[in-house]
Order: C-alpha cells, then structure tokens, then sequence
C-alpha cells in the first residue's frame, strides 16, 4: 500500500446514476494490481477536510499507463460527491488494498455479480481470460431493476451474463440466484466467484454443493481501510465472536463458508 | 520566492516539546485505537515518499498504542463504525490482542518503530489497570501510559470510571502505587464539569490528562429503525466534536496545571493551533488520519511557518490564549 492520487482522466455516464471513473494512479503502483484488491479514495473537493474515504474495487487496470478504472452507482453522500471530480483533479488515495481473489489453476468457473458488485468479477474474468486459454466462464449478474444491469460494460468486457432483475425489466424475473441451480448442473465447476449485496451471498452459501469453494468479496463500512481501526472486522462462523478478521487486510475475499451471514445483517 | 525564503525560515523553528520524560520531535501524536501498534503508518508513510516528501512515521512525534487488556478482547459485532457529518461514530469494543502478545510480539517491534510509543491500558476494573501498569513496569520500558478511563468499570455497574469522581481516584491512584511511569489520565468528555475531573484525576496521582475520548453519539436507520452500528450507542470522533472539545481544554487549563494532550476532531494546522493557543502542549490525531492520512505532515509544516510569522517558539504558543482581550470598535 501506498499514498498517492488518482488523476481523473474521464468519467463515463453508463446509464443514469452508473458511472465508471477513470483515472491515473500516480505514482505508479509498487505493487501489482490484483482483481479484487481496492484502493481508498478520497472523493470530496480538494480542500475539504471533513468526510471519510470510500472503498472501491478495481474495474480494470492497464499496467502500462498507470489507468484505473471503477464502477460506481451514485447511492449516496460519497458518490454524489465522486460523481463531481472532474479531468484533472488530483484524488489522494491509498492502493492498492487487501487480499484478491485466487485464481491459479482454476479454468471452469462460475461468477456471480449483484449490482455494482459487478466490477471486481469484470476485472478477474479479464485477468482469467488473459491466463488460461481454455478458459469457461458462467456469468450471473443480477440487480433491483433492468437498469442497473448497465449492458455497455459487460460488452467492453466481450462477457455474456445470464440476467435478472427483480423487478423483471430484463432478464429473469427474481434473483439471481434462481438461476444458479441449473448452472451448477451443466458442468464440472471448479470455483464460485461471487460479489454482491449481503442477502446475495447469504443465498448463494445456501445453494451450493458442499465442495465446491466459493470466493466472495465483501463491503463493509471502513474507517481506514488499512487495518488500524477494527472497524471492519467481520464475523465468521467459527470464531466465537472474536472477530479476528479485517475485511480491509484478510479480505474483502473471503471463503463464503467462513462468513456468519447471520451476524452480518 | 518570498515562499521560499520564509520556508527556509520556518524550517529553523523546533516543534520540539517535552511531557515529562517523553521529548518528542512534534506536538502531533497519533491517538490510541486509530494507529493500532504503528506498523501499518510506518508501513504506508515509508511506500509513500514520492507522493510526498518527507513523509514518515516521525512526523508524529509519538503514537499511543490500541488500548491493552489483561486478557484478549474480540470486540463488538458489526457494522462497527458509521460516518456522521464530519465525523465517525463507533463501537469498536477495545479489541485487542491482550497482554500476553503484546509483551511477546507487539513490544519488542515497537522500539523499532521509529517514534516515541504511549501505551493505552484498559481494564474492567482498578485492580485490573494496577496489574496491567505493574507487568508492563516491571517488563518494559515504555515512558509513559495513558489510562482509557471512558471504559466500563464493571465493579461501578458498568458506569465509566472517568464518569464517577470516586472511580476515577481510586483507579488513578491504584495505578499510581505500582509503576513510576508518566501517567496520563484520559478523560471521558460527557461529564458535567469535567474541570472537577480534572483536578480529581491530578490529586490521584496523573502527570498529565488526554483531553477527551470520543462523545456519545448515536444514529438510528430510518428503514430499519435500528442503530447504524452494532451497538444503540457508540463514540462520536472527527471535526464534528472539535469546538466541543476546545471548551473541554480551555476548562481543564483552567483547573489545573498539568500538561494537557487534546484530542477531537484535529486534522489541519488551523485545529491543532487552537489546541495549543488554548493550552495543550501535544495534539492527538485519530479520525484526521482518515480524513487526510497526510494531515501529520502538512500540519508540522503549517506550524512552523505560523511560527515563524508570528516571530515566536512553540512555548510561547501554548496557552497563549487571550480571553479577555477586545475586539476593537
Ligand atoms: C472493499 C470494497 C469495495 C467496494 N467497491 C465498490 C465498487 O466497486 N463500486 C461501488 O459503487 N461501491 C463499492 N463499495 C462501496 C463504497 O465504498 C460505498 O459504500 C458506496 O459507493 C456508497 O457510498 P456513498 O457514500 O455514496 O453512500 P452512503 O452515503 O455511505 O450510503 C447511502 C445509502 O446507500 C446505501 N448503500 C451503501 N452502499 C451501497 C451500494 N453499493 N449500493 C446500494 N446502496 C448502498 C447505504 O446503506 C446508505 O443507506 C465498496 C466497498 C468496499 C468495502
Ligand atoms: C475507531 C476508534 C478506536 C478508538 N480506540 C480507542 C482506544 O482503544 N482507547 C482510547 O483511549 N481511545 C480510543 N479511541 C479514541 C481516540 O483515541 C480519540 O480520543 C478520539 O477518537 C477523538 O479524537 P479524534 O477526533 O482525533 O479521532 C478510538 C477512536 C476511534 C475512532
Ligand atoms: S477499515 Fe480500519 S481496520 Fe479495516
């Protein structure tokens, strides 16, 4: 990890409210950019001493020029603010952090997205594909409403998803992990990758096959991101409400078993 | 290139500041829970020199460690922390390792840390807080402690000891028979005139006073009606309580004659001037490290140029606070 900023390049308005932000990390990373790890960003104007940093995962990463993207939707106080930085702005930052995903060996995969929990699963697919020629992906993706299955992104990804929306405005009417029974069925998955709101992966440890692991990438709010405050610490089954884990520093990937979704809300 | 000039100026004027038998190089110390055990600052400040030079764990002239326990604590279930207007609550819950590692593995790396080190105890009860200062008297050498007074003395009903004037002499005072150390009595802010506290905690026996711990603060979920945190309440940090705290110091100056490390809301030049005018000889940093990891830094930069227009030395600065002087007109 390290302190530098990202240099806003371009914000790009995918659908209303979806936006993808690129800019250059400056200076370059020293360390590689993994999918899953994320950076720490400050959003609010230059100046401005009173807000906390967001988390956001890596979208994508070119190692040659340094350019960052991430995929965020304007929900709130941090992304109305991320959604005002313009070309230009210099944004401190802290990257790249936590622990990616693992990907060695693993050719036959499912991946599972929810709403903007798309973007570290586009940058492992990319990384995947890039790795391992005979590569076979099963792509879920499942948000509220039709809209935020934002179309243009997973097409600059060239990944075709199976979709849903609850509200059936695109894709399968309900959740998305309606659809993963049938999936599971066609073929011999050696890894689940999942990303998504709590309730999504709380169904997902329910659905599937004892022995097929499953790496998901968590949010939870964070103070520091890195691995000062205890402010991320999360529950797993076995840990007797010690919480011995960071998402910031042992996650945001983690073994799906592991997580108390229960104690998770 | 007038810029430059007085900046070379300013390099000559010493943030040097003493509390006791701690020198430290810079009136800025990062506070306890907000800096865990040092390493991850070191870590970060040493990767981040082409961003901005001169940056390191020096800066600080000293961190206070994550509060230390008997025993290990695992802390309070999730969501832990959650952002109010300028500031952060949280219910943390003292996680922390316990004494035993910290002796075996966190000790012995924090000599090598780079800055001067406060150890931060807690205990459950008075008893608790004398053997904790005993062991680590007995099997350290760290300068100085600073008592989390703000935690449940479960012996009082759960109420906090800084929050009992009878609770917070008896644990200051236990202490104060088992070690020599410089003693730092950190007081909790929600008291009704914590000058009485103050005094209370400097009769008992404390060489200093942290000035304050977190408010207690709240924030309920509309949708869910249910706290945003794991717990109903939680410690309220970050600018939001800045002016609140700044009355606390003015008060505590005013009551006694001890050295006084404020902390609430400090992240730019202009909050840790006020902290010193008012008359606190360090400022602690927590929140303002989230809300600038590089506030450290900027700030000792800012001082000493305030410094050096201003003509005068970091002692002259502190408690330079003139209440009574008009306004003009
Ligand atoms: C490791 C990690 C990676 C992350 N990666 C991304 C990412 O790639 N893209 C991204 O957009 N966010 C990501 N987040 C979440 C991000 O940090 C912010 O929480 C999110 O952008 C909302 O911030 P805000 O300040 O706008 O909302 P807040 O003002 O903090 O919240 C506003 C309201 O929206 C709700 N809310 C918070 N987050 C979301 C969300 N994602 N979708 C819907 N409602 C929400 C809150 O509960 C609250 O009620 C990540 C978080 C973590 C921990
Ligand atoms: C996440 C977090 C954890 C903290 N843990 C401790 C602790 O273990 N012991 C303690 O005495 N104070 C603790 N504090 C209080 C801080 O040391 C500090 O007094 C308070 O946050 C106000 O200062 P600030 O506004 O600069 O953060 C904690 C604060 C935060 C935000
Ligand atoms: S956010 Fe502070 S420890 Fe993870």
């Amino acid at each position: 990890m390290q302190y530098g900023f990202f240099q806003v390049l371009r914000q790009v308005e995918l659908a209303p409210e979806h936006f993808v932000i690129w800019g250059r990390l400056t200076p370059p990373p020293h360390q590689p950019i993994l999918p899953g790890s994320f950076l720490h960003l400050k959003v609010d104007p230059p100046g401005d001493y009173r807000m906390l940093w967001r988390p956001y995962s890596f979208l994508d990463y070119q190692p040659d020029t340094h350019q960052a993207a991430i995929y965020y939707r304007v929900v709130g106080e941090g992304t109305g603010q991320l959604c005002q930085r313009r070309e230009g702005e210099l944004l401190p930052a802290i990257y790249p952090l936590g622990t990616p995903f693992t990907h060695e060996g693993v050719s036959r995969a499912i991946m599972v997205a929810g709403g903007v929990g798309v973007a570290p699963l586009l940058m492992l697919y990319d990384r995947m594909r890039h790795s391992s020629p005979q590569l076979r992906v099963e792509f879920l993706f499942g948000a509220r409403s039709g809209r935020d299955l934002v179309p243009g992104l997973l097409e600059e990804f060239g990944v075709v998803a199976r979709m849903a929306s609850e509200d059936g405005t695109l894709g399968h009417r309900g959740y998305i992990t309606d659809l993963l029974p049938e999936v599971l069925e066609q073929g011999e998955w050696q890894m689940v990758y999942a990303c998504g709101p709590n309730p999504m992966l709380s169904a997902l440890a329910d659905l599937l096959p004892e022995g097929l692991p499953c790496q998901v990438s968590l949010e939870l709010p964070m103070a520091c991101a890195i691995g000062v405050c205890n402010g991320c610490n999360l529950p797993l089954r076995s840990d007797g409400g010690r919480y011995p884990r960071r998402l910031c520093v042992e996650g945001p990937v983690m073994d799906l078993r592991e997580v108390d979704f229960a104690a998770l809300v | 290139m007038g810029g430059s000039s007085a900046a070379q100026t300013a390099e000559g004027f010493s943030l040097e500041v003493s509390l006791g038998p701690l020198r430290l190089s810079s009136p800025l110390i990062g506070a306890s829970g907000c800096v865990a055990f040092g390493e991850e600052y070191r870590r970060l400040y040493e990767n981040s020199r082409q961003a901005m030079e001169g940056s390191s764990i020096a800066q600080l002239g000293a961190i206070v460690t994550k509060a230390v326990s008997l025993k290990p604590r695992g802390g309070n279930p999730p969501p832990r922390v959650a952002e109010t207007p300028a500031g952060l609550l949280n219910s943390i819950g003292l996680q922390n390792p316990g004494l035993d590692h910290f002796l075996a593995e966190l000790a012995p790396r924090l000599s090598q840390l780079g800055t001067k080190v406060i150890v931060n105890l807690v205990g459950d009860t008075a008893q608790e807080f004398a053997e904790l200062a005993s062991i680590l008297s007995q099997k350290t050498d760290f300068p100085a402690f600073e008592l989390d007074l703000s935690c449940p003395n479960v012996e009082e009903g759960g109420r906090s000891f800084a929050m009992s004037l009878p609770s917070l002499r008896e644990v200051i005072s236990r202490v104060r028979q088992v070690t020599d150390r410089f003693l730092i009595a950190k007081l909790a802010p929600n008291v009704c005139d914590i000058g009485e506290f103050a005094q209370a905690a400097v009769e008992a026996g404390a060489d200093a006073l942290t000035v304050a711990n977190t408010w207690i603060g709240m924030v309920v979920d509309v949708e869910r009606r249910t706290s945003r945190i794991g717990r109903t309440t939680g410690g309220v940090s970050g600018p939001a309580i800045r002016p609140l705290t700044m009355a606390l110091v003015h008060r505590v100056r005013q009551a006694v004659r001890v050295p006084i490390l404020a902390s609430g809301g400090a992240v730019r030049t202009q909050d840790v001037l006020e902290y010193l005018i008012v008359g606190a000889s360090a400022v602690q940093i927590g929140t303002g490290l989230w809300i600038d990891p590089m506030c450290p830094l900027k700030i000792n930069r800012g001082l000493r140029e305030y410094l050096a227009r201003h003509r005068m030395s970091l002692g002259e600065l502190i408690g330079s606070f003139q209440a009574e002087v008009s306004r003009g007109g």
